[in-house]
């Protein structure tokens, strides 16, 4: 028996419409020829093929056969006697054509038909199901073409624009639809819409309309009659008879609709499914737009926090001023790029040095526009204010409004050395503990803040305190970050060790007092993230003379 | 972090629960917030469930006590911890608030109060 041959690709109007008698015929030609030789070597003839409805597909050209009679309009087969015609039954035992031979009484020729009948019920099945599987292996093969050509437009294409309407264009090709249409929602809740070939005076108030009902329903709406669509999808007849919306989900989450308007024919499950793999791809391409977009979105901030931790770098004093006596150490480790710790040292001589530490409440960039305030702030108010509580007094007034503002304070100590009496003087505003050893008793006391941090209150209740330096004296003025370190099992370090550091370790210089603590806070952590700014300033009376580490890391 | 709240006398009694960090701060920010822009500015907030409060909640604290002293109220505190307590006295911020014991002497020191 020939093997029947198809056209490759198959054709989808071929290979989707059912599998017809006729058809079946002409594939099967030699074999009916066989079957017809053998009805008239046994005295038979004609044989007749018809199909359900009786009408003969074989002969196909009757000429030179004896027909039996017809009816004249509709073609339908007239029996007479003489004949046997049996049904050609498929396996749901449907007759699905019908065979035939004048036997004229010959018991063994209708028994032959008989068979025959049986045999091309079951070849007419197996055909059948060929053509079946023929015909979603020329869904699959468009499929796989529509999404070559969907990856192919996707590379080919970096607006997402472009690459949306690419997809709408082969959605709309193979689906023999006339428009096309993709809806997604932005972040802030509008509706965007690409369209192919939409009509130009056609309103996208529709696009709307089925965007909010397909996004919310989350599954696939076919509309294929007029009053269906108009039922479910209120104004849809005004552009087209049928409608195919599907939602394009990414991580189960439905993130725009995809849709096609306007068929000649019912949209049929084979639209359907290629409309489903054209939605995954869309939602494959929403997905890479918003994280390109997020991308180059983190690379400005990247490169912004560069920048802002370039401008508060610049901030910290480069060098220290060098005073007679007097050795001084600082540095300060934010915990992101940017901090709002802040350090400083001013000198006009020859009045007095005044040293600074701070911390704003909070972390990162909010933080760090404080601290470039604060800076200013200090910068050009320190020759005015001859006393720390009137310096942070000025900060107070300057920056209270703006602090409220962004519910924000600011922890400040604020200490004025006078290197002509050796006085000390200090105010504290809320500031951790500042650190002082007494040379003398070898002992180390805390200096706890008077007052609220500057930004709590529209007065300084901070007062000035003053006390005389002696050689060997030794301040540590520290941000928070230190004595709140937390260990691997949360406990914070506290003050107490710190104040046993200082005690160990006052004989050393400045700068190796504050390494010190650096190394105290990291053995404590024991690797873990630091979680806050460190900040710390160290400040020596020291009888052979001035020895100046200043250092701000930047991460 | 747990919230309650219970109507005063022109405001709210607010019994806090828990850490008060990062994290847990801005929710207790919308709730005093929500407290004043409601016209409840007298505020009395019970810390003596709260065992932990960093910068974040200090600052939570300071700003809703301003905008309830904008108002015309106050931000009155009651029953801090000893572990809060030495917060609030290291940074010196007990001098900024109203500082009682428990609620019931808090709600009695304000003006105007029955208790």
């Amino acid at each position: 028996m020939p093997i029947p041959r198809w056209p490759w690709p198959p054709s989808r109007e071929a290979a989707g419409s059912p599998l017809r008698a006729d058809d079946f015929a002409r594939t099967y030609h030699v074999l009916l020829r066989q079957l017809e030789e053998t009805c008239a070597r046994g005295g038979c003839s004609p044989l007749l093929l018809a199909d359900a409805e009786g009408r003969v597909v074989w002969p196909a050209e009757p000429a030179g056969h004896i027909l039996p009679p017809t009816d004249q309009i509709t073609g339908r087969l007239l029996l007479t006697d003489g004949w046997t015609v049996l049904p050609v039954r498929d396996d749901a035992g449907q007759a699905a054509a019908y065979l035939g031979t004048r036997t004229a009484g010959r018991s063994e020729m209708a028994h032959l038909i008989q068979a025959q009948a049986i045999t091309l019920g079951q070849l007419l099945q197996r055909e059948r199901e060929l053509h079946d599987m023929t015909g979603e292996l020329a869904d699959t093969y468009d499929q796989l073409m529509a999404m070559y050509e969907v990856s192919d437009a996707t590379r080919s294409y970096f607006k997402l624009d472009n690459t949306l309407e690419s997809v709408l264009r082969i959605a709309v090709r193979l689906s023999q639809v006339q428009h096309g249409f993709v809806a997604t929602e932005s972040d802030d809740g509008e509706v965007c819409c690409i369209t192919y070939a939409w009509p130009p005076m056609q309103d996208k108030a529709l696009i709307h309309v089925m965007y909010q009902a397909v996004s919310r329903w989350g599954h696939p709406v076919v509309c294929n009659t007029a009053s269906t669509t108009d039922d479910v999808l209120p104004g849809v007849c005004e552009i087209g008879e049928r409608c195919l919306v599907t939602p394009v989900s990414i991580d189960d989450r439905v993130v725009g609709v995809i849709g096609l308007l306007d068929k000649g024919t019912d949209f049929t499950s084979a639209d359907r499914k290629l409309l489903d793999a054209l939605a995954g791809e869309v939602g494959t391409i929403l997905e890479r737009a918003r994280l390109q977009q997020q991308l180059v979105h983190q690379e400005r901030m990247r490169r912004e926090l560069e920048i802002a931790a370039e401008i508060q770098t610049g901030l910290f004093p480069k060098e220290l001023p060098s005073l007679p006596g007097i050795d001084l150490a600082a540095r300060s480790v934010p915990a992101n790029e940017v901090g709002g710790d802040f350090y400083d040292l001013l000198h006009d001589p020859p009045g007095p040095l005044a040293l600074v530490v701070g911390d704003v409440t909070s972390k990162g960039v909010p933080a760090a526009f404080f601290v470039t305030i604060a800076h200013t702030v200090l910068h050009s108010d320190f020759v005015h204010s001859p006393s720390p509580r009137s310096l942070l007094e000025q900060l107070n007034r300057t920056m209270y409004d703006d602090l409220t503002q962004s519910a924000m304070f600011v922890t400040l100590f604020v200490a004025y050395y006078h290197p002509d009496t050796r006085r000390l003087v200090s105010a504290n505003a809320g500031h951790s503990p500042v650190l002082f050893y007494d040379a003398r008793s070898r002992r180390c006391r805390l200096w706890v803040a008077d007052g609220p941090p500057v930004g709590v209150l529209p007065a300084l209740l901070s007062a000035d305190v003053s006390i005389e330096l002696h050689p060997g004296d030794v301040l540590v003025v520290m941000s928070d970050g230190f004595n709140e370190t937390p260990g691997p099992d949360g406990k914070l370090l506290g003050i107490d060790p710190l104040i046993q550091l200082l005690e160990e370790n006052a004989g050393q210089s400045a700068a190796a007092i504050r390494d010190r603590f650096f190394e105290a806070v990291r053995a404590f952590a024991r690797g873990a993230p630091q979680p806050d700014d460190r900040t710390i300033c160290v400040f020596k009376v020291d009888a052979g003379g001035s020895a100046l580490s200043a250092e701000r890391v930047s991460l | 972090m747990d919230i309650q709240t219970q109507p005063i006398d022109n405001g709210s009694l607010i019994t806090l629960s828990g850490r008060m960090d990062a994290q847990t701060a801005p929710p207790v920010r919308e709730a005093l917030q929500g407290q004043i822009d409601a016209g409840r500015s007298m505020l009395v907030v019970d810390m003596a469930r709260v065992d932990f409060v960093d910068s974040s909640g200090l600052s939570v604290l300071v700003s809703s006590m301003k905008r309830s002293r904008q108002a015309g109220g106050d931000l009155i505190l009651a029953g801090l911890n000893p572990q809060v307590r030495v917060i609030f006295e290291l940074t010196r911020l007990d001098r900024a608030f109203e500082i009682y014991a428990d609620p019931e002497m808090a709600l009695a020191a304000i003006p105007g109060s029955s208790g």
